[in-house]
């Protein structure tokens, strides 16, 4: 009897050398996670090029976002816009923008103006033909100021996008200010 | 066919069925779960709540029932040879004596099914019948026939038990012994157990802190398993389980022997498996509500009167969908959500589980031994081991293969105990207690740190019956040390945060037996949990609320001061036991909206919560009313009401169950049709909206009350000379459209709709 008790505990006691580390890989990576947003504004008449970046190095979560440029365009002119996403918290940064061209079908871009007044158009479109995003033109530029919120709708059901509603899966919403000078 | 039908015929008339009820000798109380069995066979049964019992295919040789249950003494009755030839059915009524000056054989009982709580507290032990016929998808849809407990769900495959208002960290769940350790904090983790575990479920209302440590501020549900056998018999039951709502298929078995090797030496197996799909609303299905669960366990023991060691090793595995319609980027997303009022597009029923998802596995083995010495008592050690690994898949990271947050719990834990009779009708239990607990984490969320907590606990309690009066009281003392490991996201780098916890509780009660099948009972005590691990450190986005969770390092340990009165009366036919209580809180931990500092991310914005502390109070009511109007019929009624305040802001607490009434008719029809104790019950239940609630704090203001009918018949038909036990029941019988105030997913569908369960239990083995 007491030799059974003593191998029973002895048994369960043995179970102890069990894992105590979580094992999920990218431990502390947020891989996918997008830190970085980019739009690059080139005027079509002077192709002079600039670029403007929304920036949370650490993430969602942690501390604020550190760089919030001010997009800057000048009044009466017309801008071509090309859109950037990437994850410069992961070593070597990850281009995500590719991912998204990958699955165009499944995301778009919306572009919407408060305050200032500006006209943003898409011109690039998915394998249905309706709207992406991350190319645009930028024309009605009157000297105002405001702010444009960028957002990046996912679609896990491709049949949810019709081309002019948000989905409910926001992956990127930032706002950055806008100033037409 | 014809053959079968004599065999039938030739079963019936050599069968008589006992049937009865069982008080206390004093209170004249119906007491439940008293073991009543023919003596030299295998067959018996326990009483139900209102203490009725029925015994089936007793053969006409019966001689001796023997009836006892721990803190009785011990009855049998003698069946008379003319009785059994009169008549197939015998009705017999016992009053049991109470055992006060405990036998040696009471106390060692005592310990092989521990009680819950002090011997004054208002437990309610559910009875077999209680259990087969509720048994549902999870173990917590068990414990709602209990008023004053209802639920906390995330869809049908998650649901976590509320108490009087409190759940998570302010409950305990016992399970085998031992504290359940999982990830309580999360209000879409569900305890991991079995719902087809053999066992039997108690739930103790109010504070229990004294016997079970930090965190049973609300209450404890113990869940124990079932006796191992001790006859040499091999035995066994197969369940099978079907839900039409989610095309829910489950199934279960055990078998178990005793007497092995000659020895007092017995052991149970047993397992069990589920497959669910999408849920369907009345409306639409909810996809990827879908869930598995492969289940396992085996129950060894050696027990003597004087010593024994029981180990207990079973292990929980399961993948649970998240609703995908609840999944969603930001704050502003939920609100389209809401204003959409369901799902953008609904697709067909599916058993397909994709992400979002859970996949869980909860491991738990415990050996408890126990030791009597002659002249000092009964000594009791339980060790025990439990790991829990939990990932969590977010459908925001597809792109990568592992889970966005993993999170593995490792608690080991030793108790001691010793109960002793100071002095006679005096019993007590000194006991101490030790916790270590390490937790890792994995993946890309931060909602909790990696950390090693050490927790150590002494208490003591004493129980003292003279005449009507039953006495208690208890003092206990805890202390944590929890060394927590933060990361600055940014660097990269960690540091170690340490903070120490102590608190000292007591608890005092009384019972006392005022009048013929009267009693009237009060206890007071006191609550304490630390801080969880989150409360402390979170500092990320909380999915599925689309809420920005911050904790404060600084939060002081929460305390509760609790006071109930409980009138329990069984007179006439009539079984009623109604209770007040209040619980008077301080530093009670909650998450506080932060309206001026919205969390700003590249999903967008996020409203932000701050955990934060206030005084509170929670007060309400339970009933419980049944009146027996003849052998056949019976009515009954069970109502909760709660009450939660903050009183530093003077404004209700947030999600405090809405009050409810459920009214019911149960038949106990008896043998019919060939069937064998057929009962039939139809009840409804009715549910007010939550009408306490801060404007504008919630994403979505409380939903409306509603009403559900369900309606169960359950029977016994005999198949060849086994007793197949069946119940078929249909849950929300006119497939209301409603959605509950606790419900998780109620800012995004509406609740289950119409569910048609069958239950089958089939027994073998034995002679």
């Amino acid at each position: 009897m007491i030799r059974f008790t003593v191998a029973l505990i002895v048994l369960v006691v043995g179970l102890q050398g069990c894992k105590e580390s979580a094992t999920s890989s990218g431990q502390n990576v947020d891989h996918d996670g997008v830190t970085t947003v980019t739009l690059t504004l080139t005027n079509t008449a002077t192709l002079s090029t600039q670029s403007f970046i929304w920036e949370d190095l650490d993430g969602v979560g942690g501390a604020a976002p550190n760089r919030i440029d001010t997009i800057s365009v000048a009044a009466d002119s017309v801008y071509q816009g090309s859109l950037a996403f990437e994850n410069r918290k992961a070593s070597p940064p990850v281009n995500i923008t590719i991912d998204v061209l990958n699955e165009r079908n499944n995301h778009q871009v919306f572009y919407a103006i408060a305050g200032a007044m500006a006209t943003v158009t898409t011109t690039d479109l998915d394998g249905r033909n309706l709207p992406l995003g991350l190319k645009t033109n930028w024309s009605n530029l009157k000297k105002s100021l405001g702010a444009i919120t960028v957002s990046l709708s996912h679609y896990p059901d491709s049949t949810t996008k019709k081309g002019t509603n948000p989905s409910t899966e926001t992956d990127v919403n930032v706002v950055m200010p806008l100033t037409i000078r | 066919m014809l053959l079968s039908l004599l065999l039938l015929t030739t079963v019936w008339s050599t069968d008589i069925h006992i049937h009865g009820t069982v008080r206390d000798s004093v209170e004249r109380i119906a007491i439940g779960g008293v073991s009543v069995h023919v003596v030299g066979t295998l067959n018996g049964t326990f009483t139900n709540r209102e203490g009725m019992f029925h015994l089936h295919n007793v053969d006409t040789t019966v001689q001796q029932i023997e009836v006892k249950l721990v803190g009785y003494k011990r009855k049998v009755l003698r069946v008379e040879r003319a009785d059994v030839l009169r008549g197939a059915d015998l009705h017999i009524d016992v009053l049991l004596v109470r055992d006060t000056v405990q036998s040696k054989e009471v106390i060692v009982q005592d310990h092989r099914s521990a009680q819950t709580g002090m011997s004054t507290q208002n437990v309610y032990t559910l009875d077999q019948e209680e259990i087969e016929t509720r048994r549902g998808q999870t173990f917590s849809e068990l414990l709602t026939v209990v008023p004053g407990v209802t639920l906390m769900s995330t869809g049908p495959s998650i649901t976590k038990p509320v108490i009087h208002g409190m759940s998570s960290q302010r409950l305990v769940v016992m399970n085998a012994g031992l504290v359940q350790e999982g990830q309580q904090w999360g209000a879409e983790h569900g305890p991991e157990i079995d719902a087809f575990t053999p066992s039997t479920i108690s739930v103790l209302k109010g504070p229990a802190s004294v016997v079970y440590g930090m965190g049973a501020m609300g209450g404890v549900v113990n869940v124990e398993p079932r006796k191992l056998p001790s006859t040499s018999a091999l035995t066994g039951e197969a369940t099978v389980n079907g839900f039409s709502n989610a095309w829910q298929g489950a199934m279960a078995a055990y078998v178990e022997q005793g007497n092995l090797f000659n020895a007092p030496l017995a052991i149970r197996a047993q397992g069990s498996i589920r497959r669910a799909g999408d849920a369907r609303t009345p409306e639409y299905a909810l996809t990827n509500t879908g869930f598995k669960e492969i289940d396992g366990s085996v129950v060894v023991g050696y027990e003597q009167d004087s010593m024994g060691v029981v180990a207990t090793a079973s292990i929980v595995t399961s993948t649970l969908g998240i609703y995908s319609g609840s999944h969603i980027g930001n704050a502003t997303d939920m609100l389209r959500v809401i204003e959409r009022g369901g799902p953008d597009v609904t697709y067909p029923f599916s058993y397909t589980i994709d992400r979002p998802r859970q996949e869980i596995y909860h491991v738990l083995t415990s050996v408890r031994a126990y030791m009597t010495l002659p002249h000092v008592g009964t000594v009791k050690a339980t060790y025990g081991w439990q790991q829990n690994n939990r990932q969590e898949f977010d459908a925001h990271y597809a792109r990568t293969s592992g889970p966005a947050m993993e999170l593995l719990l490792n608690t080991y834990t030793a108790d001691v105990s010793l109960a002793h009779e100071l002095v006679p009708s005096m019993q007590g239990t000194v006991g101490v207690n030790v916790r270590r607990q390490v937790n890792s984490r994995g993946g890309t969320v931060y909602l909790i740190p990696d950390y090693l907590a050490w927790n150590v606990g002494a208490y003591l309690l004493e129980s003292y019956v003279v005449e009507k009066w039953t006495l208690s009281a208890g003092l206990r003392y805890d202390a944590q040390s929890l060394d927590a490991t933060l990361v600055d996201r940014l660097t990269r780098t960690s540091a170690h945060r340490a903070t120490d916890y102590a608190s000292a509780t007591a608890s005092v009660g009384a019972l006392v037996a005022v009048a013929d099948g009267i009693t009237v009972g009060a206890n007071a005590g006191l609550g304490w949990r630390p801080p969880a691990v989150n409360e402390l450190y979170s500092n990320d986005v909380h999915h599925g609320v689309a809420q920005y969770e911050i904790g404060d390092p600084n939060l002081m340990p929460e305390r509760n001061t609790e006071a109930d009165l409980t009138l329990t009366l069984a007179r006439n036919g009539w079984n009623i036991e109604a209770s007040v209580y209040a619980n008077i809180f301080q530093h009670y931990i909650y998450a506080m909206p932060d309206p001026q500092n919205p969390t700003i991310t590249v999903r967008g914005t996020f409203p932000t919560f701050r955990y934060t502390q206030t005084a509170a109070t929670i007060s309400g009511a339970d009933l419980r009313a049944s009146y027996q109007c003849t052998d056949v019929w019976q009515v009954y009624t069970t109502a909760s009401v709660v009450r939660g305040t903050d009183r530093d802001n003077s404004t209700p607490l947030i999600f405090m169950p809405a009050d409810r009434l459920r009214l019911g008719v149960h038949a106990h029809v008896g043998d019919v049709f060939g069937l064998h104790d057929l009962s039939a019950d139809v009840s409804v239940l009715g549910v007010r909206t939550q009408d306490r609630y801060v404007a504008g704090a919630d994403y979505a203001a409380p939903p409306p009350g509603y009403v559900l009918t369900d309606v169960t018949l359950a029977s016994e038909v005999n198949v060849g000379g086994t007793a197949l036990r069946c119940s078929l029941t249909c849950k929300n019988l006119f497939n209301v459209a409603y959605r509950d105030y606790l419900s998780r997913y109620r800012y995004f569908a509406l609740d289950a709709g119409r569910d048609v369960v069958l239950r089958l239990t089939i027994p073998f083995g034995g002679s």
